[in-house]
């Protein structure tokens, strides 16, 4: 992989630095947030329906 | 490595812009032509949403009915609110959002740009459906922006495009913020650890999480609002067995986190400016991280203290009063820290600086009047009179408007390639500072003395005050055209070209590209060290 000079001496980058990985791994984040948002939607309206 | 020779590094010279009108602007996945298409759509907003507020405060000139009936007043009042809050200030964040955090984390773009192009073409049809409202039989919601029941269910068939309307809103809105977390988890540049990023990204990551924690909350609050009106269910209707009350507090629950939605960047942008104009790192810049996130977790906990009145025991009165009156803690070491990093620097007042400035002072003092509104025993008298009117409108125009301005004025160069005309750029902050005060300062009076809010006419002892008032509305109302000829002018017809670090003190990777950046910036990844990270120490 490629090698860079930074401050701190040089500096590999990995497959986990690699764009389509990167890609990948937004998508399984993205994914997740929206699960979230949908219990959280479900969850007040079941407070709703169950505390009425 | 200097800044300056990033400039090269960086540009790529194959832009691939898309050539039609509609493949770049309707089919665009490219965050920087999304950025603008939020920032433009806002300002129209803006616009949209001020004329209603030119509207009431035309009606409350004087006393007496003259310009427009009560139930209409009511709907412009409630359709300034939405519009301003959802519309205007929410997706012009959410410009900022797109221009600037793939640039400032070494991001080619945002990690999710078909979500992206969704996110921003949901808006238009949704306000489209929310305006059509005023033009039905029935008009549009009147009840105020809290749509409290049982008031927003004696609406008319109209009700339910407003329903559907914030759920669009909403979508937009967690679409966006899921794209934004994706974005600064995944694909900042290799180097670029979390304690290095711009505080404007910082502020922004907090949040898009409270954006996903309480816009399904709303969306929640309003569908049963929906079923309540049109489908014969009773969650808020008393009669039925339901509990309007407890709408108020599922409101609340997205509705004082909202508030910190629209503030938390205003912090952000204010965090950037400051620095670079004061010619010096930001003082405590950890400590803003973490007072940004104490600031999102208190903003859980505090929701009731909008309903002191309704009535609840003595301990949930404590509480939410005690909570409450703790965020001024870590709002007081920002307001601190950005006055230390002043302390001492080598300042200059651009425009931008004068903002950001504006911004600091202005918003203490609308997060001061928040504190005697946070007194359980005081805020008896104070709610809903102009008192309430007074605080929040301090915290979100000369206090989250001021820091879209001060931001739009310190990246306008950056955007555009172009610099701004500095002397109407002062002016446009000299008339606005001034009639904002005029504006909303004599509100404070008029509320102390008694005068009710979202009322069209009131009693003559009230006079002088919204005269007053009302003038200072259409300067700063007329002051904002010179905002938009100032842009014109920018975009058009400036001959004074930008470099890449516009600003004398400006650091972070925004300004190691030109100005304006390619189409596709950092394709490679940048290379993350002292001359490129926005916040750090100078070496001594």
């Amino acid at each position: 992989m490629l090698k860079r000079r930074t401050e701190s001496g040089p500096m590999e980058l990995t497959e986990h630095d690699d764009i389509r990985n990167r890609r990948k791994r937004a998508v399984k984040t993205a994914w997740a947030l929206a699960i979230v948002a949908i219990m959280i939607f479900v969850a007040f309206i079941l407070s709703g329906v169950l505390g009425t | 490595m200097s800044i300056e020779s990033h400039d090269i590094a960086h540009d790529d010279h194959h832009d691939h812009k898309p050539s039609g009108f509609l493949d770049r602007w309707l089919y665009t996945t490219n965050h920087k032509d999304i950025g603008t298409l939020y920032l433009v759509f806002s300002l129209l907003m803006f616009f949209i949403g001020g004329s209603m507020a030119m509207v009431i405060r035309a009606e409350l000139f004087m006393p007496g009915l003259q310009l427009v009936e009560p139930e209409f007043f009511n709907q412009m009042t409630t359709m300034h609110a939405l519009i301003m809050v959802f519309g205007a200030v929410m997706p012009a964040w959410v410009g900022f959002a797109n221009w600037m955090i793939p640039m400032m984390i070494g991001a080619p773009d945002m990690a999710l740009p078909r979500m992206n192009n969704w996110s921003f073409w949901i808006l238009p049809f949704a306000f489209t459906m929310l305006l059509s409202t005023l033009f039905m039989d029935s008009g549009g919601p009147a009840a105020g922006w809290t749509l409290y029941p049982p008031l927003s269910l004696q609406g008319g068939q109209s009700f339910a495009f407003v329903v559907f309307a914030v759920h669009m809103m909403g979508i937009s809105s967690i679409m966006g913020s899921i794209n934004v977390i994706a974005t600064i988890l995944n694909m900042r540049a290799p180097g670029m650890t979390l304690l290095k990023m711009p505080l404007f990204v910082w502020t922004w990551l907090i949040t898009a999480f409270l954006l996903i924690a309480v816009m399904p909350v709303l969306a929640g609050a309003v569908t049963m609002l929906l079923t309540d009106h049109f489908f014969g269910t009773s969650f808020f209707n008393a009669a039925g067995g339901g509990d309007p009350v407890m709408f108020q507090h599922i409101f609340w629950f997205f509705g004082h986190p909202e508030v910190y939605i629209m503030i938390l960047p205003a912090f952000g942008v204010v965090s950037e400016i400051i620095p670079t104009f004061s010619r010096k790192p930001l003082f405590g810049y950890t400590a803003m991280v973490y007072a940004t996130a104490s600031i999102a977790f208190l903003s859980f906990i505090v929701w009731a203290h909008h309903m002191f009145t309704v009535g609840m025991p003595l301990t949930g009165e404590l509480f939410f009063m005690y909570a409450t009156m703790l965020i001024a803690v870590p709002t007081g070491v920002k307001v601190f820290n950005w006055v230390s990093t002043m302390w001492q620097g080598s300042m200059t007042f651009e425009t931008p600086m004068l903002f950001a400035i504006g911004f600091v002072v202005l918003f203490t003092i609308g997060g001061l009047s928040g504190l005697m509104l946070a007194m359980a025993a005081a805020d008896l008298q104070y709610h809903d009179t102009y008192f309430v009117v007074a605080h929040f409108h301090y915290v979100l125009v000369p206090g989250s408007v001021f820091a879209l301005m001060a931001g739009a004025y310190y990246w306008l160069p950056k955007w555009t390639g172009h610099m701004y005309s500095e002397k109407w750029g002062k002016i446009h902050f000299w008339v606005s500072a001034i009639s904002v005060n005029i504006l909303f300062f004599p509100q404070h009076y008029l509320g102390l003395a008694g005068m009710p809010r979202r009322i069209p006419d009131y009693s003559t002892q009230f006079a002088d005050f919204n005269m007053i008032s009302s003038i200072g509305g259409f300067i700063f109302g007329a002051s904002q055209l010179i905002f938009v000829g100032v842009i014109v002018h920018c975009v058009y017809k400036s001959r004074q070209v930008a470099t890449g670090r516009v600003w004398e003190g400006a650091k972070g990777l925004e300004w190691t590209l030109s100005s304006p950046p390619p189409y596709h910036s950092f394709n490679t990844p940048p290379v993350i060290d002292s001359t490129t990270i926005a916040h750090v120490e100078e070496a001594h």
